[in-house]
């Protein structure tokens, strides 16, 4: 069971509040569908404003490259910037050494809208 | 038995390497309809893969003459000379759902049955490894190989890599009919078959595509607004030499 302490979207993004701000990251399912990761780059920076469904980096495995896309709207506060330097932290363990961003919410409803744990486990296996 | 499921075919082309590069990001971005091209590369072009770092490929002098250009999809440099074919297979991830490493499979085995239609045996290059072609170190796609490879009596003839945008996914393939001059020790499948032609292999994958997709092959062309896209992706990034050289 995945950790039921935050939110999914159906195209494979976590995020996690944590007191003001929004943990942001991509799941285990992502990471296993995509095999083994090469190279990471983020195209956000802290103080960027976000909108749910932006593009905000570039992840290669296996000689594809795929885009990430903001679970949630709001501002950018950090970005684990030593993450692209650190890629088996994001392959064995994404929802905790692989996080990638804080996100200050501009709508916290957002987060509520994501699916919980249950249905992503339901959206992952279907 | 007639297929609800249906390709596009953009048949064989020649054009410069920014022109590909930039037609190839527009069918992607365009998600209209699953779409293989074909082409080829006039002047020879040297693509970097999206990640990589441009100065791994200095100096270029001594290499035949030829246009840089950076790749949207990843792996590593690839010298494209007049005998290589290229395709572009555009379509959405639905139609290969699983891993990414699972849809490299299916399309390396429409690859294949394609060859073998030319009387060319392709291996898997599994587990054994180093082959003849592969050269530590190198930034050439044609001197590494995976698992995954497709291969010619002990030697790298296929290279291919995905970019994967709004659950659609952009596969290239570059196949060697013969070595690129840069990239020795490679083959081509004219090793085997000197007298293939780019239009009967050409045709052989649009037979294995249509096979294995269960889907019929439309001819055409690309749309005007698709013939846009590329025009303004070619001058603001597969033109530019910010893009080419931001890594």
């Amino acid at each position: 069971m995945r950790p039921a302490d935050r939110r999914y979207k159906e195209s494979h993004e976590w995020a996690k509040q944590d007191g003001a701000l929004v943990i942001v990251g991509i799941t285990d399912h992502a990471v296993e569908q995509l095999g083994d990761l090469t190279f990471l780059e983020f195209r956000v920076e802290a103080g960027q404003e976000v909108n749910a469904g932006d593009h905000f980096g570039e992840i290669e495995s296996v000689k594809t490259v795929a885009d990430l896309y903001i679970p949630i709207s709001g501002t950018v506060r950090e970005v684990n910037a030593g993450l692209p330097d650190a890629l088996d932290a994001l392959q064995e363990n994404p929802f905790e050494g692989g996080w990638m961003l804080k996100i200050e919410p501009k709508d916290p409803a957002e987060l509520e809208a994501m699916m919980d744990t249950v249905d992503y486990e339901t959206h992952v296996a279907g | 038995m007639s297929s609800s499921r249906s390709i596009r075919w953009l048949p064989l082309t020649e054009a410069d390497p920014v022109a590909n590069q930039s037609l190839d990001e527009a069918l992607l971005r365009a998600r209209s309809h699953p779409t293989l091209r074909f082409y080829r590369w006039n002047p020879p072009g040297l693509s970097l893969g999206y990640f990589q770092r441009a100065v791994e490929l200095e100096p270029r002098d001594a290499l035949p003459d030829h246009r840089l250009v950076r790749r949207t999809t990843g792996g590593k440099a690839i010298f494209h000379d007049r005998t290589e074919l290229t395709f572009a297979w555009v379509y959405p991830e639905t139609w290969l759902p699983g891993s990414v490493p699972s849809s490299y499979d299916v399309v390396h085995a429409m690859l294949r049955a394609a060859a073998r239609a030319c009387f060319v045996e392709l291996e898997n290059r599994g587990a054994h490894s180093p082959i003849a072609s592969d050269v530590a170190g190198s930034p050439w796609c044609f001197h590494d190989s995976s698992e995954r490879c497709q291969i010619l009596r002990g030697r790298k003839v296929i290279g291919t890599a995905q970019r994967r945008i709004d659950q659609w996914v952009l596969h290239h393939g570059s196949i060697l009919l013969e070595e690129a001059r840069p990239t020795k020790g490679t083959g081509g499948l004219r090793d085997v078959r000197p007298t293939l032609s780019f239009d009967e292999l050409e045709a052989a994958i649009v037979t294995a595509f249509a096979d294995g997709f269960s889907a019929s092959i439309v001819p055409g062309e690309p749309r005007m607004e698709e013939r846009t896209a590329a025009r303004e992706l070619a001058r603001e990034r597969y033109g530019c030499e910010t893009f080419t050289h931001r890594r």
